[in-house]
């Protein structure tokens, strides 16, 4: 009994030790020093260079150059913290001085209604809208004028390939049409190796919409009209290029039926094993891990396909979006004002200068928006490099509605509805069709 | 049939009483193939798990089940790709204060339930199961406001504290730890609290003298119970930490978020951390086997 | 609802009141006991509560959430889509509420005589009992989040180990495909089944040791033989635990919300699409925060019926 009165005796003094000096560290804030929280987007590839930059590179030397600003930052890895602290951050109107956001999440954060539209004033103690690349900047705001947004990295999406494979089937250099590549897709297969021309993966969240949305845009149509009152994702040009994906597996046999249970993990998995010739919608974040991989000394980065299957050219209306606007931006919510609101244009300025972009591709793996940050830098004198930066001039930005994040999780439920039905054998074309429309009804409903 | 029929027939061994040796036997026998089955049900996955930790990251998936060589850096690399050892350490706290807190505070009502009648005794006890079944997932957004308001009004910082989460975990464990306790306390006979109520010990020196050794083994659980709805939480977790008090499952679901922006999962060190994020638990458990299974054996309470 | 269950119970009031010894006038009820836990749940549980009843009402999403007590007021047009058949989404959230109510009820009868039998094996000393006892807690002891990654390479189609071991062994094809579909419904199901029947394994372990020698001693005099003590002595002597694991499993199980999130990702297959990851989703990832109240709040009214008449079936607090 003994024994069990001095348990309880320590975990109760354990457990008070361990919450009181907490209460304590809460009230400690001068007022004569501006402070920012930063809330930044991490990726686990990169975490442990990413904190230690922010720690022992730029906050310091941001610190040194603005004596009376102290940046705390907090990083998130996945999108689901990025949705809740938004969302939590604009219910309370309490949170970080300045949001990272994935270029994808800024017309939901738009339409929060939460974050500063940034005047001329603005614009230029951030150094000017001219200094960033173009397309970018199409993803800051609904038009110039209401611009919440600056871009801070990019990451341009390229098709990764397997030159090994490449050679094996006697293919000279990667395709650019969707034709040459199903026909360069079906060269590489051989199912008894377990070999596949490409992969896919409609069970990601994401994905599934990037890709469809690529290829409809190729093909002239978009998911939403252009007033952003309408939806037309059971458009034919959508239709078409959702079968079309699908058809990699049922029709021209060059994605393995496993793929059908895929996420973009899965399927980059599926490319490091060296069983992929080509994987779409691959971006320099996969660097690292490719270059332990089996395939360290074969990959290689090539730009999207940008003509419709079937087709020599692209239609009048296509697009070559060879990559979306993808990358971060950065944004101030309107709960931050005064003194702490102009610290906070400082250190967009600052991380957006040169010299810090460039060192955020040379340890974190994300291009420059800084158009200066590219002349006189050796790092990008590579193919590789010029691959992307050539993406990026044909990048293409996603309608810019509130609406777009309900649509790609409901994009998401359709492609994996559409999986399925392929696994249980229960799938007929026109199901695509059929499933769209419901899509369109719901996304509809969403729209304001 | 058969198995069933031994089933009932080891009872009457496990309770430790005179049974023949042929039966002893075969009994024995049964006990044997049941931990052989067991151990084969529990330990061919996690051996998957010890397997895939071993394997080069890049391996993983690709269709060979073993790797091509044994890649122990896994195990060193994983410190550095997250902050490992804090995120266990953060887990270790909020987890064990969320569950040393709510076996005590779910003492009181357990207590006064299981002892007394009286009006709203019902309702309270129905009320804890109503709350189990309101989707925790949607009470996220409200708490984090209520969590701000409380902030505000009291001008103290709740978001990124332990003892917020702390808090928050006490909350879901709560209803199960008055539960818990309330059956646990009501075995315990009444007669010794009597005697010492007569004798003038106050009630406080009853509970702390009389019931809280008789109903250790029911605390042990419930506290068990408790730690481990903490440890395994990610959704409010994520919301509510901050790096410094990052817990560990957070923590581990940063490998596999990285997916998001288009890179790859570390699978390899990914079961490594995991591996290693459970040890703590099983030394806790192991700490704790013999006050859950020894007290009421002890003899303190007989009928 | 409560009241109800009041008098509808006044019968076993009455038979438990004898045992009702601490109470007389000396001895009134330590009320505060009690207060503590109150204050919490108030704080925590019903106060949230109480938002998100208001929030079902409005319309919150993406562009009122900044101003949520001023979002629009829509009255019951939640609850009417909550009620509506799925969408391109998935599953519905009678669909949803169907799945979690299958899947709580299946894990826990699945669980429960796993957990008995294995309680009863390691019950009696043998050499290596501690050994086994702790490796009985392993899969209890790994977080669901890394159970959920586990299950989901193990149920890879094609490379993944169970489906490779299955085709060897011609009990199903390598592409099952567990993943997506119907099949989901039974991967989830089997994940949970490994992790969790050690709960039950737990409490039932701690209950047989509150099972007294003498009983055992005093029915095998009486010429009772194993089966028949088990019967008569310890499942009778575990009903209160058992009963109470049984309960608190149902509960747990119906709430989980991780071992889906984490082994489908988002949206899950129909079949698989458990209640709390529909609100997940409904709420957080489609910003459709009233009907996502909405939907909580109208499986919680009919969670209490079968809830009610589950406490009574247990007839939990009854001789506590």
């Amino acid at each position: 009994m003994k024994l069990t009165k001095k348990t309880i005796a320590s975990l109760i003094t354990l457990s008070v030790a361990s919450a009181l000096p907490l209460s304590a560290s809460a009230a400690t804030s001068s007022s004569k020093i501006v402070t920012l929280n930063l809330f930044v987007a991490t990726s686990s590839s990169y975490e442990a260079p990413e904190t230690a930059m922010y720690n022992k590179v730029f906050i310091p030397e941001f610190e040194r150059q603005n004596p009376g600003i102290k940046v705390n930052f907090s990083t998130y890895n996945s999108s689901t913290q990025e949705n809740t602290e938004l969302q939590t951050s604009a219910a309370t109107h309490q949170g970080p001085s300045i949001f990272e956001f994935g270029t994808s999440m800024v017309p939901t954060a738009y339409a929060t209604n939460m974050f500063h539209v940034l005047s001329s004033r603005d614009w230029a103690m951030i150094g000017g809208k001219n200094k960033f690349f173009a397309a970018q900047l199409k993803m800051s705001g609904p038009n110039p004028s209401h611009y919440i947004g600056v871009p801070d990295m990019m990451l341009p999406f390229s098709m990764l390939y397997n030159k090994a494979l490449f050679r094996q089937a006697g293919i000279s250099s990667p395709p650019t049409t969707w034709t040459q590549f199903v026909n360069d897709a079906k060269r590489i297969t051989n199912p008894s190796k377990n070999q596949w021309g490409t992969v896919i993966d409609p069970e990601d969240s994401y994905d599934p919409w990037k890709v469809g949305w690529q290829l409809t845009r190729q093909m002239g149509g978009n998911f939403l009209s252009g007033n952003l009152k309408t939806a037309t994702i059971d458009s034919k040009p959508s239709i078409q290029a959702l079968t079309f994906w699908f058809d990699w597996v049922t029709k021209y046999h060059i994605a393995s039926p496993n793929d059908l249970t895929y996420k973009s993990t899965d399927a980059m998995s599926a490319f490091e094993s060296g069983n992929i010739g080509m994987a779409i919608l691959q971006t320099a974040t996969a660097i690292p891990s490719l270059k332990t991989s089996k395939v360290k000394n074969e990959y290689a980065f090539a730009p999207i396909p940008d003509v419709p299957f079937g087709m020599k050219s692209r239609p009048a209306n296509g697009e070559s979006a060879q990559t979306i606007v993808s990358g971060q931006d950065l944004a101030i919510p309107k709960y931050v004002t005064g003194a702490q609101y102009t610290a906070a244009l400082k250190w967009i300025k600052f991380f957006t200068a040169v010299k810090q972009e460039q060192m955020i591709f040379t340890h974190m793996g994300y291009l420059p928006v800084n158009k200066s940050a590219y002349s006189n830098f050796k790092a990008f004198d590579t193919p590789m490099m010029k691959a992307f930066v050539k993406s990026e001039l044909g990048a293409d930005p996603t309608p810019f509605s509130g609406a777009w994040g309900n649509l790609e999780v409901v994009y998401a439920g359709v492609t994996n509805s559409i999986a399925t039905q392929i696994a249980t054998h229960t799938f007929q074309e026109s199901n695509i069709a059929e499933l769209l429309k419901s899509a369109d009804e719901q996304v509809q409903s969403s729209l304001q | 049939m058969n198995e069933q029929h031994a089933i009932k027939k080891n009872s009457l061994m496990s309770s430790g009483y005179h049974v023949g040796s042929r039966n002893r036997r075969t009994l024995n026998k049964i006990r044997v193939v049941g931990i052989v089955v067991f151990a084969a049900f529990i330990l061919l996955p996690l051996a998957y798990v010890v397997l895939v930790s071993l394997t080069p990251d890049s391996e993983v998936g690709g269709g060979s089940i073993l790797p091509s060589y044994i890649a122990w850096d896994n195990y060193a690399m994983m410190w550095n790709t997250i902050p490992l050892a804090k995120n266990i350490l953060n887990s270790v706290i909020i987890a064990g204060g969320a569950g040393v807190f709510s076996t005590f505070v779910a003492l009181g009502p357990a207590y006064l339930v299981a002892r007394f009648r009286f009006s709203g005794r019902k309702s309270f006890m129905l009320s804890l199961i109503t709350m189990q079944t309101i989707p925790q997932v949607m009470m996220l957004l409200p708490l984090f406001v209520i969590f701000i308001i409380v902030q505000n009004v009291l001008h103290i910082v709740l978001v990124g504290q332990y003892y917020t989460l702390i808090i928050t975990y006490m909350t879901f464990a709560l209803p199960f730890a008055c539960w818990l306790l309330i059956s646990y306390m009501a075995n315990i006979p009444v007669e010794l609290e009597e005697a010492a109520l007569i004798d003038g010990c106050s009630r406080w020196q009853v509970i702390y003298r009389i019931v809280m050794p008789l109903i250790m083994p029911g605390m042990v659980v419930t506290f068990v119970f408790s730690f481990l709805l903490g440890w395994s939480d990610v959704l409010f977790a994520s919301v509510l930490t901050t790096p410094a008090t990052q817990t560990v499952a957070v923590g581990l679901q940063s490998y596999l978020s990285s997916g998001d922006a288009g890179g790859t999962v570390y699978w390899g060190q990914l079961m490594a951390a995991s591996l290693t994020s459970g040890v703590p638990v099983v030394v806790i458990f192991l700490f704790f086997q013999r006050y859950i299974v020894g007290g009421l054996a002890n003899g303190a309470v007989k009928g | 609802m409560a009241g109800n269950y009041e008098l509808a119970d006044s019968s076993t009031e009455q038979a438990v009141r004898p045992r009702n010894k601490l109470q007389g006038k000396r001895n009134r009820p330590p009320y505060w006991m009690i207060l503590p836990a109150l204050f919490l749940l108030v704080v925590i549980v019903v106060a949230p509560f109480l938002v998100s009843i208001y929030t079902s009402f409005t319309n919150l999403d993406q562009y009122t959430i900044s101003n949520w007590i001023h979002a629009p007021f829509v009255g019951l047009k939640n609850y009417i889509s909550a009620l509506e058949q799925g969408n391109a989404l998935g599953a519905s959230s009678l669909q949803s509420l169907w799945v979690s109510i299958s899947f709580s009820l299946l894990t826990t009868i699945l669980i429960t005589p796993i957990g008995i039998f294995a309680a009863l094996i390691v019950n009696k000393p043998f050499q290596g009992r501690a050994f086994v006892r702790t490796l009985f807690l392993l899969p209890y002891v790994m977080p669901v989040f890394v159970n959920a990654i586990t299950w989901r390479m193990l149920f890879m189609n094609g490379w993944g180990m169970i489906d490779r071991i299955l085709s060897v062994l011609h009990l199903a094809s390598q592409n099952t495909f567990w993943l997506i579909g119907p099949n989901s419904f039974w991967a989830m199901c089997i994940a949970d089944v490994w992790s969790s029947w050690p709960f039950v394994y737990l409490m039932v372990l701690a209950g047989l040791q509150g099972i007294s020698e003498d009983l055992y001693e005093s029915a095998y005099l009486d010429g009772a033989n194993s089966t028949r003590s088990f019967f008569s002595i310890t499942l009778p002597m575990l009903r209160p635990i058992l009963g109470l694991a049984l309960l608190l499993s149902t509960l747990n199980h119906f709430n989980n919300f991780t071992l889906p999130f984490i082994m489908f990702g988002t949206p899950p297959s129909p079949q698989a699409d458990v209640l709390p990851l529909n609100i997940y989703i409904t709420s957080f990832q489609t910003f459709n925060f009233g009907l996502g109240a909405a939907m909580s709040l109208i499986t919680l009214v009919i969670m209490l019926v079968p809830a009610f008449f589950y406490i009574r079936l247990l007839r939990l607090g009854e001789e506590m």
